[in-house]
C-alpha cells in the first residue's frame, strides 16, 4: 500500500513549529517505506515528490541550527519543482492524508473536486475548531469567509481523524450535529524536545510558561498569580517563552514592563530555538499551561515528556488521558497561587515528578503508526 | 461667536451658545443689541408667552444722522430690526434722548420704559480714586484732551480747530491729545487742521493712563454730533476733568451750565469757551464741582441695580402670579413644539420612528413638523405639517424647538441646525462618523478628527472609522457641545456617553416601529403572511431586517445558513432591506457556500407592507452589528414587537433590552455560533406562538411603546 501525504503547506514555509511539525513528524516516524509526500502543483494536480523528499524532510527536523539553511535550500528547490510539475498521483488507488490547515481557495477547491470524485480515500487530520467556536481568542479582522471554507470541506469528507477526544467531540456535535460520525483520536507526540535530560534533583522555584503570548493562553492570569508573590518569595521567578501574537497593547506593556522591572524574577524570552526551549524547562520547578481552550495543547505533554511537573486548566485536551504529573487548577488567579505555593513544597513536587516517570505518553511514532493503521483499516481499494 | 472674557464669563453660572432653548418656564431674554445685531436668531424670544423680553435701547442714530443708511438693503434691514424691537415687552434706554425716540418711533408705552444710563467700567473708577489720593493736577505742560474715533459723527475735527484757535489767540503752547483709534487719513485731516505738530495720537491706553489724561487736562472736548450718551462726558466727571461738550441731547441731559456746551458745528463758539477757560481757572473749578454731580449716577452697581429692579418686578408681577402659559389650541391647551425631521416616505427608519412619534403625540402635545419629506405628508390629527427645513421655528412661540439626528444625509439639515442654534435634540444614532465625513470631505473630516483626538490622523484610519472599526470616540462631540437636553433611546448608550465624555443624557425608550394586534401574531395569520410572500410552508424563513451593510454581517449570516442546510434544515434566508451594492458580493459568498438558491435579496428598498409581512411571516431572524455603543437596532426591536424569535449579538440585545426569545451570541461573531444559536430556534419552533412568549412580547411593547415615549418627551422638556 502506498499513502500519500500531502505537505504543500510544508514545503511553502518550513518551519518546525505547529503543523509543519506534524507533516515533518510523519514522515520521520511512519513505520515503513510506503508513504510518499505529495503537493499541489500550479495546475491543481496531486504530484508525488522527488523519492529524496522524505529523507531530507527527515533531516530537516533532525538537523542542527547550522545545516538549517543548506536543507531549507534543498526544500525550496523541491517546492518549485514540484509547482512545475506535470505528474500527477493515481489518487484513486491509494490514501491522501491532509494534515495541513489550508485556507488557499484553489486548494480548497482541489480537494472539494476530490472529494467529489472519490471521498473515500481521502483523510483529513483534524487539529481544531477554535476560530469558529471561540471567535473571542482570534483577531477580530479574521475572515470567516476565508476560513469557513476549510470547515466546510473537512465537514463533507468521510475520512476524519481528530488529535483529541474533545475535538472529535465538538467536530460531531457542533460542526456536524451528527452522533453516527466515527474517527480516530490520533494524539500529537510528546517527544518533540528529544529525551529528558539529566536534571537536579531539586531544581530552584523557577516556573515556565511555553506558548505564544495571546488572550487565548492567559498570560495575564499567570501574571495575576505570580505578581502578588514574588515580594513574598525573593527566590521564585518565572519565564515566558513565546513570540508576542495578537494581544492588547496594555497587556503586552504589562509584559514588557515586568520583565524591565524585576529581571531576576521575571524574564521573557520572545524566541527560543528548541535546544533553549528545553534548558528552559528542564530546568523549571513545573510549567504553567492555563490556556482558556485549545485544540490539544502540546507544551504540557512535553514538558511531562521532559519529566517537569506541569500546573494546567481543567479543560487541555493534550491531558485528557495522562493520570499524573499535572495540578489542576481553576482560571482563577487564587487557584493558580496555591498550586504554585505547593509545587515549591519539595515533596509535593518529588511526588508530582515520580508521577512524571509513570507515565506512558504518546510518541510521534505512536502517532505516526496511529495514522498508518487508521489508513490501512479504513482504506477502500477501487 | 468668539468665547467670552473669564472676567465676563464669571458672571454666569452656565454659559452656552443656545438659541434654542426649551421655553417651557419663565424665562427672561436680556435683549443686549436689538439694533445692532441679525434678529433671526432672537426673534422666538420676542412675544413668547413665557419669556419675559427686554431690549437695551442705545440710540437711533442710524436714522437720526445721514451717512449709515446710504444702501436700500442696511435701510430694509434696520427696519426690521426697528419693528421686531417693537416685539419686546421692555425696554431700557440709556438715555432720555433713546427714550424719546422709542417712543416715537416704535410708539413703547412709558410704563415699558425705564432709563438706565450707561455704566462706566469700575476700573476706571478706581484708577481716578486713585488720582485723587494722590492729588494729581493741570500738567505742566497745558493740553486739552479728547476721545475721537474712525466716526466722522465724532467731530474731532471741530477739537482741533478750536485748539488751534485758540493757541493762536493766547499765544500758548497748548496741545491737544486725542484718544482713540483714528485712521491715517483722518488724522493727515487733522494734522492739516492744526498746521503744527501740537496733536498727540494716543491709543490702547490703560485706565490708570487714561484717568491721567482727564485729570491732567485744561479740559475734556466733547465735541460728538450725535450720541446716544456720552461716557467720556461721565468719565471726565469722574476722573475730575472740566467738560466742554457740543450740545446734542444726551449732553444736554449730563451738563447743564450753558459755559460748558457749545453747537457742534460751531467752532468760533467753543473757541471761545476754551479760551476763557484757559484764562479763567474759577471757571474751571465751577465747571468740575457743578460736573461732580454725575459721577455717582453712572457706576456699574447703579446703572444695573436700575435695569435689575424694572425687569424683575415685572417678571414677578408676570409670572409669579401663574404657571407659565400654554399656547392656545382648539380642544385644551396643548404644548406646541417644532420638530426637525425626516419623515415616511423618506426611506429611513428614523423616518417611520418620528411618524409614529406623533400618531402617540396625539392629544398629548401638538407638533408642527419641519421636513424636506416630499409631499403630501400622512400626518396624524395633532400634528401639522409646517413647510420644509427652515429658520422658521426660531420665529414661532413653540415650547420646544427640536432637532432629530441621526448619522445619514437625512439629518444634514437638523444637524446644521442644531450646530448652529442649539436646544433639544433627539439622537438617533451613537456615532456620527458618516454623516459628518460627508459634510466636511476627506480633508476636512481628518483635520475634524485631529482637532477632536489632539493628534494627526491618516486616511487608512479613517476608512476604518467608517467600517466602525477602532473608532477612537464617536464623533458625537458636535452634538454634545450643542443639545440641550440630549435625548437618547437606549440606558446602554447613556451609560456609554456619561462614562466616555461625562456627558448626562436624558433617557426614553426605543419603541418598535411595526406595530401589532394580537389577532396579528396567530398561527394562522403567518400562515396567511407567508401565503402573501410566497413562502413554503415546511421551510425555516430566516430574515434578516434592514438596509445590507458589512457591518451587519450579512456574509456571515449566508455562511451560518451553510451550516443549518448541512444539518438538514430546511432553511432559507432572506435579507429583507436594501441590499444596494452589497447584491452581488453577498450572491457570490452565497455561490462559493452552496446556497444560492436558498438566499433572496431585494436590490431596493423593501416597502412598508412587505417588511411587515416578514416579520409575520417569518420563523426566525436575525440580527447584528459588528458594532456596539449603545446603539439600539430599530429591526430587532420590530422583530420583538412580532413576537419573532430572532438571534442577536449580546450588545445589540442589550441595547434593546431584549426578551428571552432574541438569543444571543457573542459580539465576536462566527457562522457557526449564529448557525447554532437559529438550529435553537428550530428546535423550538412550537414556541412561536406559545402563551410564555406571548405574554413576554407584551409586557415589552407596553414598556417600549411610543405612548411611554412621547410621555418621556413631556417629563424630559418640561412639556
Amino acid at each position: 500500500m502506498t499513502v500519500y501525504v500531502d505537505v504543500t503547506e510544508f514545503l511553502r514555509n518550513p518551519v518546525r513549529t505547529g503543523i509543519q511539525r506534524v507533516c515533518g513528524e510523519l514522515c520521520r516516524w511512519w513505520p515503513g517505506d510506503d508513504l510518499v509526500p505529495v503537493a499541489l502543483s500550479a495546475n491543481s494536480r496531486l504530484v508525488p515528490l522527488p523519492s529524496n523528499a522524505r529523507s531530507v524532510i527527515r533531516s530537516y527536523f533532525e538537523a542542527g541550527p547550522d545545516d538549517l539553511p543548506k536543507i531549507r535550500e534543498v526544500i525550496s528547490q523541491i517546492a518549485d519543482d514540484s509547482r512545475q510539475s506535470q505528474g500527477e498521483i493515481d489518487s484513486y488507488a491509494s490514501p491522501i492524508v491532509v494534515p495541513e490547515v489550508f485556507y488557499d481557495p484553489k486548494r480548497i477547491e482541489f480537494f472539494q473536486t476530490l472529494l467529489l470524485r472519490q471521498y473515500y480515500n481521502v483523510y483529513f487530520i483534524f487539529y481544531d475548531a477554535l476560530p469558529i467556536t471561540h471567535p473571542q481568542y482570534f483577531p477580530p479582522q479574521t475572515s470567516y469567509e476565508t476560513i469557513e471554507p476549510y470547515f466546510r470541506l473537512v465537514r463533507h469528507a468521510k475520512h476524519v481523524g481528530f488529535i483529541s477526544r474533545s475535538t472529535r467531540d465538538v467536530f460531531c456535535q457542533r460542526l456536524l450535529r451528527r452522533s453516527d460520525f466515527d474517527g480516530p483520536v490520533l494524539r500529537l507526540g510528546s517527544d518533540s524536545m528529544g529525551e529528558p535530560s539529566p536534571r537536579p534533583g531539586n531544581p530552584g522555584l523557577k516556573f515556565t510558561v511555553v506558548g505564544t503570548i495571546e488572550p487565548r493562553k492567559q498570560h495575564a492570569l499567570v501574571l495575576d498569580a505570580f505578581e502578588r508573590l514574588f515580594p513574598e518569595m525573593p527566590d521564585l521567578s518565572l519565564t515566558f517563552i513565546g513570540r508576542m501574537g495578537w494581544i492588547q497593547e496594555e497587556a503586552a506593556a504589562r509584559i514588557r514592563k515586568l520583565a524591565q522591572s524585576i529581571p531576576q524574577q521575571f524574564t521573557w524570552i520572545e524566541r527560543a530555538d528548541d535546544r533553549v526551549i528545553k534548558e528552559t524547562v528542564c530546568s523549571s520547578r513545573a510549567t504553567l499551561y492555563l490556556s482558556a481552550t485549545e485544540g490539544y495543547g502540546l507544551p504540557p505533554v512535553e514538558s511531562l515528556h521532559l519529566g517537569v511537573p506541569v500546573i494546567a486548566t481543567r479543560n487541555i485536551p493534550s491531558l485528557e488521558e495522562v493520570h499524573g504529573g499535572v495540578w489542576f487548577v481553576d482560571a482563577d488567579p487564587i487557584d493558580v497561587r496555591r498550586a504554585v505555593v505547593a509545587l515549591c513544597n519539595d515533596s509535593t513536587y518529588a511526588r508530582l515528578r515520580k508521577e512524571c516517570e509513570r507515565l506512558r505518553l504518546p510518541t510521534w511514532r505512536s502517532f505516526s503508526e496511529q495514522v498508518r493503521e487508521w489508513c490501512l483499516q479504513t482504506r477502500t481499494v477501487k | 461667536m468668539p468665547p467670552l472674557l473669564p472676567e465676563h464669563e464669571s458672571l454666569f453660572h452656565e454659559v452656552s451658545t443656545c438659541w434654542n432653548p426649551c421655553l417651557t418656564g419663565a424665562s427672561l431674554f436680556l435683549n443686549g443689541s436689538p439694533m445692532t445685531h441679525s434678529i433671526t436668531l432672537s426673534r422666538r424670544f420676542l412675544s413668547h408667552r413665557n419669556v419675559l423680553s427686554v431690549a437695551v435701547v442705545y440710540d437711533f442714530i442710524p436714522l437720526d444722522w445721514s451717512g449709515y443708511l446710504d444702501r436700500t438693503s442696511s435701510r430694509i434691514e434696520y427696519f426690521s430690526r426697528l419693528a421686531a424691537l417693537k416685539r419686546n415687552d421692555l425696554f431700557t434706554p440709556i438715555s432720555e434722548y433713546a427714550a424719546t425716540r422709542l417712543r416715537e418711533l416704535v410708539d413703547a408705552p412709558q410704563q415699558a420704559i425705564r432709563v438706565i444710563g450707561a455704566p462706566v467700567r469700575r476700573s476706571l473708577i478706581e484708577a481716578a480714586n486713585q488720582l485723587s489720593r494722590e492729588s494729581v493736577g493741570l500738567s505742566r505742560q497745558p493740553y486739552f484732551f479728547t476721545l475721537g474715533g474712525g466716526d466722522r459723527r465724532k467731530n474731532t475735527e471741530t477739537a482741533a480747530a478750536a485748539v488751534r484757535n485758540t493757541r493762536l489767540i493766547l499765544g500758548q503752547e497748548i496741545r491737544l491729545k486725542i484718544v482713540g483709534e483714528l485712521d491715517p487719513a483722518y488724522k493727515a485731516t487733522l494734522q492739516d487742521i492744526a498746521g503744527g505738530d501740537w496733536i498727540d495720537f494716543l491709543n490702547r491706553v490703560s485706565d490708570a493712563e487714561l484717568a491721567q489724561l482727564y485729570a491732567g487736562a485744561i479740559a475734556t472736548i466733547v465735541p460728538s454730533h450725535i450720541e446716544g450718551f456720552s461716557l467720556p462726558v461721565v468719565e471726565a466727571a469722574i476722573c475730575g476733568s472740566a467738560v466742554v461738550a457740543s450740545s446734542c441731547s444726551a449732553h444736554v441731559e449730563l451738563i447743564s451750565d450753558p459755559e460748558a456746551l457749545f453747537v457742534s458745528t460751531d467752532v468760533e463758539d467753543l473757541t471761545d469757551k476754551l479760551v476763557r477757560l484757559c484764562q479763567d481757572g474759577t471757571l474751571r473749578d465751577r465747571l468740575i464741582r457743578q460736573q461732580e454731580a454725575i459721577r455717582h449716577r453712572f457706576s456699574e452697581e447703579c446703572v444695573s441695580a436700575r435695569f435689575w429692579s424694572f425687569a424683575l418686578e415685572e417678571f414677578e408681577r408676570r409670572f409669579r402670579s401663574s404657571r407659565p402659559a400654554r399656547a392656545f389650541s382648539i380642544g385644551g391647551s396643548l404644548p406646541r413644539i417644532a420638530l426637525l425631521s425626516p419623515y415616511p416616505p423618506d426611506e429611513s427608519g428614523v423616518a417611520r420612528f418620528t411618524e409614529r412619534t406623533l400618531k402617540a403625540a396625539t392629544g398629548k402635545i401638538r407638533v408642527d413638523l419641519f421636513t424636506d419629506a416630499e409631499r403630501p405628508l400622512a400626518l396624524h390629527p395633532g400634528s401639522r405639517d409646517a413647510g420644509p427645513y427652515s429658520l422658521r421655528p426660531l420665529a414661532s412661540d413653540y415650547d420646544a424647538v427640536v432637532s432629530v439626528v441621526g448619522n445619514s444625509h437625512f439629518h444634514n439639515y437638523a444637524f446644521d441646525f442644531l450646530g448652529r442654534h442649539g436646544g433639544p435634540c433627539i439622537l438617533h444614532d451613537s456615532r456620527l462618523t458618516h454623516i459628518i465625513r460627508s459634510r466636511l470631505g476627506e480633508e476636512g473630516f481628518r483635520s475634524f478628527a485631529s482637532r477632536l483626538l489632539g493628534r494627526s490622523v491618516s486616511e487608512s484610519e479613517v476608512a476604518l472609522w467608517l467600517h466602525d472599526q477602532d473608532v477612537p470616540t464617536l464623533f458625537i462631540e458636535p452634538v454634545l457641545e450643542r443639545a440641550r437636553p440630549l435625548i437618547v433611546h437606549t440606558p446602554a448608550f447613556q451609560r456609554l456617553i456619561r462614562e466616555k465624555y461625562n456627558y448626562h443624557a436624558e433617557l426614553t425608550t426605543f419603541a418598535p416601529n411595526t406595530s401589532f394586534a394580537p389577532e396579528d401574531l396567530t398561527p394562522k395569520a403567518q400562515e396567511d403572511a407567508r401565503t402573501s410572500l410566497g413562502l413554503l410552508p415546511d421551510t425555516f424563513v430566516i430574515a434578516s431586517f434592514g438596509f445590507a451593510v458589512m457591518q451587519k454581517a450579512p456574509n456571515y449570516c449566508i455562511i451560518a445558513l451553510d451550516y443549518l442546510r448541512s444539518w438538514g434544515i430546511p432553511a432559507e434566508l432572506h435579507l429583507v432591506g436594501e441590499a444596494g451594492s452589497l447584491e452581488d458580493p453577498l450572491r457570490s459568498v452565497a455561490r462559493r457556500f452552496g446556497v444560492e438558491p436558498f438566499v433572496r435579496t431585494f436590490p431596493r428598498f423593501v416597502p412598508e407592507e412587505q417588511y411587515r409581512l416578514y416579520l409575520l411571516g417569518a420563523d426566525a431572524a436575525i440580527q447584528l452589528r459588528s458594532y456596539g455603543f449603545g446603539q439600539p437596532s430599530a429591526a430587532l426591536v420590530d422583530c420583538i414587537s412580532a413576537g419573532l424569535p430572532a438571534v442577536a449579538n449580546e450588545s445589540l440585545a442589550d441595547s434593546c433590552d431584549a426578551p428571552s426569545y432574541v438569543h444571543t451570541v457573542p459580539d465576536c461573531l462566527s457562522p457557526l455560533l449564529l448557525a447554532e444559536a437559529l438550529a435553537r430556534i428550530w428546535d423550538n419552533r412550537k414556541e412561536r406562538h406559545s402563551r410564555r412568549l406571548l405574554e413576554e412580547r407584551n409586557e415589552y411593547c407596553r414598556r417600549h411603546s411610543f405612548d411611554f415615549y412621547v410621555d418621556r418627551l413631556k417629563q424630559i422638556l418640561a412639556l
